[in-house]
């Protein structure tokens, strides 16, 4: 349970170090790997389609991105779902509690949850203890 | 207003006046030819009675004319024997008043007179009659000749018998069965009875002249007569009518009218009207007279005005009761178009109104419009502005929570010193945000206080360009530009630089190096609307996918190229802010085109 592997697609800096110092302190068994836009994740999970030990168990996407935004990439995931060997929980991320954007997320299949940062080292226990999730999921906000 | 009503009367009452008077003439023509038929009639009748009353005279001349006198019938010593035959005669004829036998030499020689009190007495006293008319004009009658004297009054011995006794005078001769001439019979018609009757039952006084106009009856009557009796006024009909002689002499019946007067005429003519009975038709005998009478009629104008009176009257009733009417009428016909004319007035007046305040709805419509599309836009850009200020600044707030409290829990000074550029890069971050809202913001407060002016657009374009002039002239790159469309607008001309050099920037940020880059700005007219064209042939922006991200803040699309993502944002917020929009188009690899459509710009 421990060793879970994240994956962040996030172009802020700054939260990126943040979630790398929390998720380090919640367990140092748990990997983060970062990827500042949704083109790079994509790419990412494209070029691991078949390597089951080298893809995330959890996504955190955000919206707001350059070149591809957290929206595009459930497109484009979703195309790759099927190729995909592994289990995967995608939450997307956000900074604002914007009713449309939660409504908007509840359509797409592909989401397991929502998060409003910022992410506390309790978030972070929480969204582990719920994983695998079959059950829409989000932190309290 | 007195005039229209006067107007209006006259219209109505002009055709019942020209009835009227129609109805008046026509009802006098009528009743003048009414008038005139049923006095001809009784005219006619007139004469024939005339002729009737003379026809037993004639007849009885005719039967002593037959009668087989004999010399000695002459002779007054030797003729009693006749007094029987005679006397029985005279007496059956009531209206005879004399029988004579006069001699070749104008003597009688027997005489029969019906006294005043009928009875029939044999003269002894026999006059000499041979200067008499009577007897001068009959001394050559022929045989089988009667004649008929003119109408006049009896004398005895040369002197007018008083009472006067108007008469006529019946001759013939008498031949013995040798063929010898002995004598005249002359019978006196005494014509009072005869001129009782036609003085009777006349309605309009009755007039009866002689040939030559004397007057036998009138209804003064000193003139009858006046021709024989001497001392008197003696004057004709023709002498006191000088007009009328020839309008009435013209036709045998006839009618004229003379100063209002109605005269209707008819002649007897003596000879024409007794050639009819049968003696004279079957010539047993020969008539010889004088006589020509005229029969006339007088209705005087008050009286023939007087018969009609009653229907003038009821005409004028007519008219009287329709003037008022009418008068009524016009009154409030005049009274009821003045007011309509008022209320057609007040009708217009209203209309104006109304129109006048329909065209200020329709403007305060517009202005409606005009305030409710800026306040959609209004609208859309807080909702920019909310999303901005959730998302963009929520994000390094948030961070620098994270940080602060990482910080609290760092286990000593390296470690929190660590977190020191990460804390000054997110507030960096937030300085710059704010920096751009504040730039934002401005632009939705200063909208309408932003300067507009005219703007010639070649030295404007010329100056956004002169700002790239290293970049433009290092990497030759094409600048065309034609304002032959348009070259002047009023805008702001902080806004208008800003957007110009923007898209110019990013023309010459996403160039295609693989070819010549051209930059196309030109002006034209679409929709009666001034746009303007930005183009350029660089690499594009694949709009199906950020299409409706492509104004939106901190969008970038380009890896590699530096940005930050609030160019676009602001060119079109400065349009936006003042009604003029802007649209892309763009293929990859081919170029991009925005396009500024300027709304309602002079």
């Amino acid at each position: 349970m421990n060793n879970l592997h994240f994956l962040l697609i996030d172009d802020d800096e700054i939260f990126q170090f943040i979630m790398k110092n929390t998720i380090a302190e919640v367990s140092p068994n748990i990997t983060i790997k970062f990827f500042s836009d949704g083109e790079k994740g994509i790419d990412f999970l494209r070029q691991n389609l078949g390597e089951a030990n080298d893809l995330p168990d959890i996504i955190l996407l955000d919206v707001n991105m350059p070149f591809m935004d957290g929206w595009e990439f459930l497109n484009e995931y979703k195309s790759l779902q099927s190729q995909i060997k592994k289990e995967m929980d995608i939450y997307l991320l956000t900074s604002s509690n914007n009713p449309s954007d939660i409504a908007k997320a509840k359509e797409i299949s592909a989401l397991s949850g929502y998060l409003v940062k910022p992410i506390s080292k309790q978030g972070i226990k929480n969204l582990i203890s719920h994983f695998p999730t079959n059950q829409w999921y989000h932190n309290e906000f | 207003m007195l005039k229209r009503l006067l107007l209006k009367f006259v219209k109505y009452y002009l055709p019942i006046l020209i009835l009227s008077v129609l109805a008046v003439l026509w009802l006098y023509q009528k009743e003048h030819k009414n008038l005139i038929a049923i006095q001809q009639d009784e005219l006619s009748n007139k004469k024939q009675l005339i002729v009737e009353l003379l026809k037993p005279m004639i007849a009885n001349l005719y039967y002593w004319e037959q009668y087989s006198f004999s010399e000695s019938d002459f002779d007054p010593e030797n003729n009693a024997h006749l007094d029987k035959k005679i006397g029985d005669f005279v007496i059956g004829m009531d209206s005879y008043s004399q029988f004579r036998l006069i001699d070749l030499s104008g003597n009688e020689v027997y005489r029969l007179n019906r006294q005043e009190n009928g009875k029939i007495v044999k003269s002894t006293s026999l006059q000499d009659k041979g200067e008499r008319d009577y007897y001068k004009s009959t001394t050559d009658l022929k045989k089988s000749q009667i004649y008929l004297s003119p109408l006049n009054l009896n004398q005895e011995n040369g002197i007018l018998e008083l009472p006067y006794k108007p008469m006529i005078r019946g001759v013939t001769p008498i031949f013995d069965k040798q063929g010898t001439k002995l004598g005249i019979v002359v019978i006196n018609f005494s014509a009072e009875k005869l001129l009782d009757l036609l003085k009777k039952d006349n309605h309009y006084s009755f007039i009866l002249l002689d040939r030559s106009g004397n007057y036998l009856v009138s209804k003064d009557s000193v003139k009858e007569f006046a021709h024989l009796i001497p001392n008197s006024q003696n004057i004709t009909f023709y002498e006191e009518h000088p007009g009328l002689g020839d309008s009435l002499r013209s036709k045998e019946s006839t009618s004229s009218f003379k100063s209002g007067d109605l005269w209707i005429k008819t002649e007897l003519d003596f000879i024409n009207e007794l050639s009819q009975t049968p003696l004279f038709q079957h010539r047993f005998a020969d008539i010889k007279t004088n006589n020509k009478w005229v029969l006339l009629k007088h209705i005087e104008s008050q009286v023939l005005n007087a018969r009609l009176k009653s229907e003038i009257v009821t005409i004028l009733l007519i008219n009287l009761l329709a003037i008022m009417v009418i008068l009524c009428l016009s009154y409030l016909e005049a009274r009821s178009d003045a007011s309509k004319k008022k209320y057609m007035q007040a009708l217009e007046v209203m209309n104006r109104k109304l129109e006048s305040k329909s065209t200020e709805l329709e403007n305060k419509n517009n202005a409606l419009a005009i305030i409710q599309n800026k306040l959609e836009l209004r609208n859309a850009q807080l909702l920019d502005y909310n999303n901005i200020v959730a998302h963009n600044l929520r994000a390094p707030t948030t961070s620098v929570s994270a940080l602060v409290s990482m910080l609290g829990e760092a286990e000593d000074y390296e470690q929190a010193k660590s977190y020191f550029p990460k804390l000054q890069k997110v507030t960096h971050a937030i300085n710059t945000l704010v920096d751009d809202l504040l730039v934002y913001v401005r632009i939705l407060n200063d909208d309408d206080l932003v300067g507009m002016e005219n703007i010639a657009m070649e030295p404007l374009i010329e100056a956004s360009l002169d700002l790239y002039v290293e970049t433009l002239d290092k990497e030759t790159i094409e600048v065309r530009t034609d304002f032959s469309a348009w070259n002047e607008i009023k805008f702001s001309r902080i806004y208008l630089q800003s957007v110009i050099q923007n898209l110019v920037s990013n023309a010459i940020k996403y160039r295609d190096v693989s070819k010549k880059p051209v930059i196309n700005i030109r002006t034209l007219w679409e929709n009666d609307k001034k746009v303007l064209i930005v183009e350029d042939n660089g690499i594009g922006v694949d709009l199906d996918r950020y299409g409706s991200d492509i104004f939106k803040l901190y969008k970038r699309f380009h890896r590699g190229l530096s940005g930050k993502g609030m160019g676009l944002f602001l060119v079109k917020t400065q349009l936006e802010s003042l009604n003029a929009n802007i649209e892309v188009a763009s293929v990859l690899g081919q170029g991009t085109t925005f396009k500024i459509t300027f709304d309602n710009y002079e």
